[in-house]
């Protein structure tokens, strides 16, 4: 299922802040772990997560740094910043309201019955 | 495990590959060229050609910072290297890219959110000086549009006006046919006279020690020249010969108008005149419009003049009274220009006329009979008219420059034009344009901004009569009221030199100097009264064999009221008889009465600036009194009055009685 752009604009920031808020993540892991635990839903490519990554980065919500992993390969960790976990606390709060909100319009199931889409 | 896994480079590879040491080794043998540098970490990086030009290309296209660039390309890398490593084959990969062209446009926004605070506000500051020169940009444009498409609307043709009021006249009414004619002849007359006493005034002057007196032709002090000039009975000579000329004169001088036809300058640099045209905007701005009879008029009142002196010389009482008749008719003339400078000439000519009348009475006494005395009396009483100002010249010069300069909304307001502008600059360089100012680019591109800083024809037009309007009541009021005016025009002057009040200076320039024309104006009434009073006197002595002991004898049988002393204000013009005649003077500067001391000079004038001063309050304004006079500080003027008539018999005793004066004075 792919999701519209607007959608993905609103959702996508709030996914990436709060798969950073467990550990921290390089690119390509926040690619995988997204496409997995989304179930596909919020998949996205490089030309979406780091123009995003670079946006939440010069809003001060996460942070970037250079290791190099086992391997020798060198890649840029994001982590969350005190600032990203206050903005994921009220991005998850708004989202819960906007899920009550659907719910009891009937667009999310176990609203008003023969209302759902 | 794919062909590109086993091309990996291990940990240690890597770590050298991109260690600061082979970064910098790099960046000398790459010229610093950053994308030669991008382009290497791709090569270094063993990605398949296809993912490595994509990377390339995308990054290229960010258009960022080389730093930034590397820090992408690093990261793009490393992605791809991973995302090759879970599996993918480069075409998967390509796919899920998206268009390299829409990724770098978003990378290369992300990216600039990420910059420092200080390129942002170097950045926005940017944005904002470029939005600014835009909008300047377009408001010049729009500006320009609206000064290049006003132009004025000239209605007026007030030149034509001027030369129409001849046509209620026939030719034998006009005087200045014959004026110009005769002043031809003199010139003629003169030629070889004036040619050889200037040669000589030259050769002696050219001789003279330090301390010895320069010399100058005769012919040139005309009517001054005193009786022992070397050139003196030459320039009798050429007067007597001329005779029959200045009968014309004086025959002229009689004629009900000047009748001379006005003309401008054909152009700057030709002396050919043009008639004004019947079509007002042919015509050059009134303002250039010549008045070349003034200088004729001065030169033949100067020449009837000296002949009055050969003639009182002569005790020939006719030819007296046929000279200073016919110059107080000249200075009668009609003037249909009506300019303060026609005006002030007219009044000159009186003025000469008057000292001419003194003179006679002074040296030739005994001349002029009685029944000449009365005549001129009554001539002389219909000169009042002369001293004064109809300002209608100059407020038709001015209107005329406004309507030449500004548009015209047709409710008295418009704004500036490009032809008013070129006008400006002629005015300002007097005529020559000398800076090329009008036809200069500096004059295109500026033109606009003057619509921005140039008042509007309707601010300008009030500014200029309130000044003229000012100035006709203080004329009509009396000297010590002339603090308003001087107060009027130090506040016009003052506000001159703020940033706002600057674009009237160029229209401050049209205001002629009034302060010093309506002083002039009440020193001539003052000269005027008194030489009425000095004929009334004269037909007094006829009648009773001497002169009245006080002025108020004269009335009302020879003067219909005493004379007013301006610089005493209420207070009568001041007389005093002698032994040997009688003196009429005015207080003078000081406001003292001195019993006719003079100052240093007989003919120095006394100051009514000095006599009236204006004083201030603390705030700056000009103090008045209840009745809106002006409040006079101390007079500041020279000690000694202003003699006006001093008419004794015998030179020896014009001294005045100083056992009269106080000692202060003597």
């Amino acid at each position: 299922m792919k999701i519209e752009r607007e959608l993905m604009r609103g959702a996508g920031p709030t996914a990436v802040l709060k798969l950073l808020s467990t550990r921290t993540m390089y690119g390509y892991e926040l690619v995988e772990t997204l496409a997995k635990q989304a179930g596909g839903v919020l998949a996205m490519g490089q030309s979406t997560l780091y123009p995003m990554l670079y946006n939440l980065e010069s809003k001060g919500l996460i942070e970037a740094d250079w290791q190099q992993a086992p391997s020798g390969r060198k890649r840029k960790y994001y982590s969350l910043t005190s600032k990203g976990k206050k903005k994921l606390r009220a991005d998850i709060e708004a989202w819960t309201q906007l899920n009550s909100a659907m719910t009891a319009l009937g667009v999310l199931e176990g609203g008003p019955a023969g209302v759902s889409a | 495990m794919s062909s590109h896994q086993s091309n990996r480079t291990n940990a240690w590879e890597w770590s050298l590959k991109h260690s600061p040491l082979m970064h910098s080794v790099r960046w000398i043998l790459n010229r610093g060229q950053p994308h030669l540098r991008t382009r290497e970490l791709l090569q270094d990086s063993d990605l398949p050609a296809e993912l490595a030009g994509l990377i390339d290309q995308t990054v290229r296209r960010t258009k960022l910072w080389r730093s930034e660039r590397i820090e992408i390309t690093h990261e793009l890398i490393a992605h791809t290297e991973d995302a090759l490593d879970s599996g993918r084959t480069p075409e998967q990969i390509v796919r899920s890219f998206g268009n390299p062209r829409k990724v770098a446009k978003l990378l290369r926004r992300a990216t600039k959110r990420k910059r420092p605070l200080y390129w942002r506000t170097l950045r926005n500051i940017r944005r904002g000086v470029a939005a600014m020169i835009l909008l300047i940009f377009i408001s010049y444009v729009g500006l320009a549009a609206r000064f290049y498409l006003g132009e004025p609307n000239i209605k007026e043709n007030y030149a034509y006006a001027i030369n129409a009021l001849n046509e209620q006249y026939d030719e034998d009414q006009k005087a200045w046919p014959i004026y110009e004619e005769v002043r031809a002849a003199w010139d003629l007359h003169i030629a070889d006279a004036q040619k050889r006493q200037s040669e000589y005034e030259r050769e002696y002057n050219s001789t003279i020690e330090n301390g010895d007196e320069a010399i100058s032709a005769g012919i040139q002090m005309i009517p001054n020249i005193p009786t022992d000039h070397h050139d003196y009975e030459e320039v009798v000579g050429l007067f007597r010969s001329f005779k029959p000329q200045l009968d014309r004169v004086r025959d002229a001088a009689h004629r009900p108008t000047v009748g001379i036809d006005l003309s401008f300058f054909a152009s700057d640099h030709d002396d050919e005149m043009i008639e004004p045209s019947a079509v007002a905007h042919e015509n050059p701005p009134l303002i250039n419009l010549l008045l070349p009879h003034l200088g004729t008029h001065r030169q033949l009142a100067n020449m009837l003049y000296f002949e009055t002196i050969l003639a009182a010389r002569d005790q020939n009482p006719a030819l007296v009274y046929e000279n200073l008749s016919a110059m107080l008719s000249m200075a009668r003339h009609e003037s249909h220009d009506g300019t303060i400078i026609t005006d002030l000439v007219e009044i000159a000519i009186l003025a000469s006329t008057m000292n001419a009348m003194e003179e006679v009475l002074n040296e030739y006494p005994g001349t002029l009979s009685r029944a000449y005395l009365v005549k001129l009396t009554h001539e002389l009483a219909l000169c009042e008219s002369v001293i004064d100002f109809s300002y209608q010249g100059e407020i038709m010069f001015f209107e005329d420059f406004l309507q030449r300069t500004y548009t015209d909304d047709g409710n008295g307001n418009g704004r500036m034009t490009p032809e008013g502008m070129d006008l400006l600059a002629e005015f300002v360089s007097f005529g020559d344009d000398e800076f090329g100012i009008s036809k200069s680019p500096v004059r295109y591109a500026t033109g606009p901004a003057s619509l921005a800083l140039a008042p509007d024809r309707r601010s300008v037009y009030t500014r200029y009569h309130s000044m003229m309007d000012l100035s006709k009541s203080v004329k009509d009021l009396g000297p010590e009221y002339l603090p308003l005016l001087e107060a009027k025009q130090t506040e016009l002057e003052r506000e001159s030199n703020t940033i706002p009040g600057m674009r009237y200076s160029l229209i401050d320039m049209l205001i002629p100097a009034l302060g010093a024309a309506t002083e002039r104006l009440f020193m001539s009434k003052m000269e005027y009264d008194a030489t009425l009073t000095m004929l009334a006197i004269e037909v007094y002595k006829s009648d009773h064999g001497q002169p009245p002991e006080s002025l108020s004898e004269l009335i009302p049988s020879y003067l219909p009221s005493e004379p007013m002393d301006l610089f005493d204000p209420g207070s009568s013009m001041k007389y005093k008889t002698l032994d040997t005649g009688y003196m009429l003077y005015s207080v003078g500067s000081d406001a003292d009465d001195d019993l006719g001391a003079p100052h240093e000079s007989r003919y120095g004038y006394p100051d009514f600036s000095k006599r009236f001063p204006p004083s201030y309050s603390e705030g700056g304004e000009l103090r008045l009194d209840d009745a809106g006079v002006p409040i006079p500080d101390e007079p500041r003027g020279r000690e000694g009055d202003w003699i006006l008539i001093d008419l004794q018999v015998d030179p020896k005793t014009k001294e005045p009685d100083r056992s009269l004066v106080p000692e202060s004075i003597n």
